[in-house]
């Protein structure tokens, strides 16, 4: 019962090390360099101390939001691939995954709408200037 | 193998703690994320059934509602800009312009 | 490149060889024409408005309009042919065209049609213009039309996030008024809440019947009480387990747990889904942002929400709650879902109606008597729900007929439902309509004093506002009396207490109703002019609008059964699933049942004509006598979908319009042969 969290420990295990290890390195191996400004908790970014409302450029918020969009409709790709064997057969594949029938666009065809439709939303933002930064 | 009531009470616990976030937390971007957190406890649990009943039904639903969340934050995130660009805080109790 | 190329040679090759998913694929995209119109030309749009620009913005109504045209053209070919009887099946069990998907899709087109008619006109008077509108609308109303034909609990929350994710987008397009945004976000946080519920309903439903299929949770249904009936004896061991050998006590333990564990997940699923669906229509209790979202939209999307949410958020209901979870144990019980929808029916209407009492804010008040609406079409759901559990009880020992009959009853019930939520849609889109051509330039005639005198400055505008009010108050010549007369038919056929609670308390909220519709009547017509003239907005769109919904609203009433029998046919055999024999069988049986009448009343006008035997009894004698009278009916679904329409000066789609309302009542008179070589067809 408790072995079957065992992929769940080894998993945090790795990340916590591996997180430590590059941390570990850095300070091994990093030359170091210091100035007031290196010194500081964020050497690039806002400013440490001050009011902590600081207004961002709206523009950081439009990005934000067409990448949200944009990166998660790689997840529709992912069961596509999965299954193109299949998709791509006319009939059912045999028992060792071969087509024994003839071959079929559909799979193709299938996720080439679903593209299209992708790509015209990107046109769209593209030519609504939304990814220009200025 | 864990059995499916711990995945459940995990999706419990999750779909709870969102849906107290909406009701009772005054930050909108905080709202958001309550939002998105019952969601995601609904997929948990839907990922769970499916592999409980071994048939993809779950999963299928699962993958449409992390796309259908995702377009929901961005519609979300872009009226909280949008309310938001002339004022200095995301206190939702500052929405009180319609009211009867 | 190349290795691109050579790898699709050899798909390429074997393409010709018609590949049985593709054509499948096809041909679902052929019996779903409609959808796939809107859906196309919703991208189209959006397309046009980021590549054509501002130059493309004024024929971008037309466009949108001339798009509905052709998917109205599409939906009124399907309507009442044959072909569609039972139900087919499409997408994989996804989706199913049948009629009640087809009317309420006639419905969603000509909101839309009604609302992009005056929306662009409204935008540009108010300075928020955009180019996005039309597309937006259009893909709010490809959400509603999943809706309408969803099969699967997959297709209802697909469908019910593309509605609402574009109807928050245009809540909050007016960006020039801060109240516009300030509605989105309220809207948006409702909706999203109502989501996260609704999906998780769905999961515990999925949990508890292994399936997500809306016919199959039905057939799963009566097996997760059973179940929870059989593990009872192991129950009271577990409880009791005085004296029992500690193994078998373990045991019984399992058993308990695992006999009840379905019904444990799929009754909060069930109330989840309850509340997510309630939420979108909103009911009271789930009814607070209406009021706000409603008043701080543009008046146009607010025009959709009223009318276009309402027609898919009770499709949805419709299947998911009448379609598959009315077995007796659910719906009829004691503690069946009903009767906490009766209680909330009954708080619904009153709750609205009394809130729309105290508005001075037309907006405010129409949304309010929308909220009213919703409870007395809730009405109409539990009706149908009550019956059909009825009829759908597993084990009882109830004659034959008596089941038929509450089949029959329960069809009627959904009819019932259908034709008020559609003649609701058309009255409210009409008041809506009016109330944003009453005002422009930033300026907005929406407080009540406003409106006084309107009579006088501009009698057409208030002579459809006029009727679209009393339609929706429920008066006899008008459409909305028949709506109500038959919800209340529907509950009084069901004989019990309950329901003749509801009817009675409907009853007295139609006059609570009929106060405030009047009060603004009355102050339209009887009261001097405003001393503040309003402007009204530039362009016909909103008038045609305001008239054609008006002229509905009136011919509908007078044609009142024959634009009941559409909804019948939507509604014949309703429960079961699409494609099945049983399906046909009922659309068969209501055919069979109006040609009787026919040949009844054929035989009735002949002994008439006998008697005086003058020229005009001769015009009713025809054979066609009845069909002839249904094809003003026909006519009346075509007035209300591409009418509208042609509202900008199409006067193709009007053309058009007449010849295709001619197919499907030719097809709906199509001998009854022909129905049966259909099912001998499908037998096999």
């Amino acid at each position: 019962m408790a072995a079957s969290y065992l992929p769940a420990l080894v998993f945090v295990i790795f990340a916590v090390g591996f997180g430590a290890l590059m941390l570990g390195l850095t300070m091994v191996l990093g030359p170091k360099r210091t100035s007031a400004i290196k010194d500081e908790p964020f050497e690039c970014g806002s400013e440490p101390i001050g009011s902590p409302r600081v207004k961002f450029s709206v523009k950081f918020y439009q990005v934000a939001i067409l990448f949200l969009v944009f990166d998660i409709e790689v997840a529709f790709l992912y069961p596509w691939a999965s299954l193109f064997r299949e998709l791509s057969c006319t009939g059912a594949l045999d028992a060792a995954g071969v087509c024994t029938s003839g071959a079929s666009l559909f799979g193709l065809v299938e996720m080439l709408v679903f593209l299209v439709v992708l790509v015209l939303a990107l046109a769209y933002v593209w030519r609504k200037r939304a990814l220009d930064w200025a | 193998m864990v059995p499916i009531t711990h995945f459940l009470y995990l999706a419990f616990a999750l779909f709870l703690i969102g849906a107290a976030g909406v009701l009772l937390r005054r930050n909108v971007l905080i709202v958001l994320m309550s939002v998105e957190l019952m969601l995601n406890a609904a997929n948990i649990a839907l990922v769970a059934f499916s592999r409980q009943w071994g048939n993809a039904d779950g999963q299928v639903l699962a993958m449409f509602t992390i796309a259908v969340a995702a377009a929901e934050a961005a519609v979300g995130l872009a009226i909280v800009v949008s309310i938001f660009r002339a004022r200095t805080g995301t206190d939702i109790d500052d929405l009180s312009l319609l009211r009867d | 490149m190349t290795a691109l190329l050579a790898l699709l040679a050899p798909a390429a090759a074997a393409a010709p060889a018609p590949s049985s998913v593709g054509a499948t694929a096809l041909a679902d995209m052929g019996h779903l024409a409609p959808m796939m119109i809107v859906a196309v030309w919703s991208l189209l749009l959006l397309a046009a408005d980021a590549f054509a620009g501002g130059g493309m913005r004024q024929f971008q109504r037309r466009v949108a309009l001339s798009g509905l045209a052709l998917a109205g053209a599409a939906a009124l070919m399907q309507f009442g042919t044959v072909e569609y009887d039972a139900g087919v099946p499409v997408f994989s069990g996804m989706l199913a065209v049948d009629h009640f998907s087809v009317l309420l899709d006639l419905g969603v087109i000509a909101v839309m049609a009604g609302v992009l008619a005056f929306a662009g006109d409204y935008a540009r008077s108010h300075r928020f213009e955009y180019g996005e509108q039309e597309s937006l609308v259009l893909i709010a109303g490809f959400g509603m039309m999943i809706l309408n034909h969803s099969t699967d609990l997959v297709a209802v929350f697909l469908g019910i996030e593309t509605m609402s994710i574009a109807i928050y987008v245009l809540v909050g397009a007016r960006w020039n008024a801060r109240a516009s945004a300030e509605a989105a976000f309220k809207y948006f946080i409702m909706g999203a809440f109502s989501s996260g519920l609704l999906l998780m309903g769905i999961a515990l439903v999925y949990g508890a019947t292994g399936t997500t299929h809306l016919d199959q949770i039905a057939g799963q249904v009566a097996q997760v009480f059973t179940q929870w009936g059989a593990s009872q004896p192991y129950v009271d061991l577990a409880l009791h387990p005085e004296g029992a050998p500690a193994e078998a006590v373990r045991h019984a333990i399992d058993k308990s747990v695992m006999g009840m564990a379905p019904a444990a997940l799929f009754i909060p699923g069930l109330l989840l889904l309850l509340t997510g669906l309630l939420f979108k229509v909103s009911a009271v209790p789930f009814h607070m942002w209406t009021p706000d979202a409603y008043d701080g939209a543009p008046t146009p999307t607010t025009a959709f929400m009223a009318a276009g949410v309402k027609i898919g958020g009770f499709a949805a209901l419709l299947k998911v709650f009448v379609g598959s979870f009315a077995t007796q144990r659910l719906a009829t019980a004691p503690y069946g879902w009903t009767s906490v929808v009766a209680v909330l029916a009954l708080a619904t209407m009153t709750i609205g109606n009394l809130a729309a009492v105290q508005q001075s804010n037309v907006k405010r008040l129409l949304a309010y008597s929308s909220i009213a609406h919703v409870g007395y079409i809730l009405v109409g759901v539990v009706a149908a729900a009550n019956f059909y559990g009825h009829a759908f009880s597993i084990g009882t020992m109830r004659a034959a007929d008596q089941i038929e009959w509450s089949r029959e009853t329960g069809d009627f019930s959904v009819a019932a439902v259908l034709f008020y939520v559609l003649t609701y849609a058309i009255a409210t889109l009409g008041a809506f309509a009016c109330v944003s051509w009453y005002g422009a330039n930033k300026t907005e005639g929406t407080t009540a004093h406003e409106w006084s005198g309107l009579a006088q400055r501009h009698p057409g505008m208030a002579l459809g506002l006029t009727i679209c009010l009393l339609s929706l108050m429920g008066m006899p010549p008008t459409v909305g009396f028949f709506g109500k007369l038959a919800i209340f038919r529907a509950a009084l056929e069901n004989d019990n207490p309950m329901m003749r609670v509801l009817v009675v308390s409907a009853l007295l909220n139609s006059v609570v109703g009929a106060y405030y519709y009047l009060r603004l009547v009355v102050s339209m017509y009887f009261r001097p002019p405003s001393t503040t003239e309003v402007p009204t907005l530039p362009g016909r769109g909103a008038r045609v609008v305001v008239g054609l919904c008006a002229a509905a609203a009136l011919l509908t009433g007078i044609l009142g059964d024959t634009a009941f029998r559409r909804a019948e046919l939507a509604a014949a055999g309703f429960p079961y699933a699409a494609g099945t024999e049983r399906r046909a069988a009922w659309v068969d049986k209501l055919r069979t049942r109006w040609e009787d009448e026919a040949l009844a009343d054929e035989a009735a006008a002949e002994a008439d004509a006998k008697a005086p035997a003058n020229g005009k009894a001769d015009a009713k004698a025809p054979a066609e006598g009845k069909a002839d009278a249904k094809a003003p009916g026909e006519g009346k679904a075509d007035a209300k979908a591409p009418g509208d329409a042609k509202a900008p000066g199409e006067a193709k789609a009007d053309a058009k319009a007449p010849g295709d309302a001619k197919a499907p009542g030719g097809d709906a008179k199509a001998p009854k042969g022909d129905g049966k070589a259909e099912d001998v067809k499908r037998a096999p």
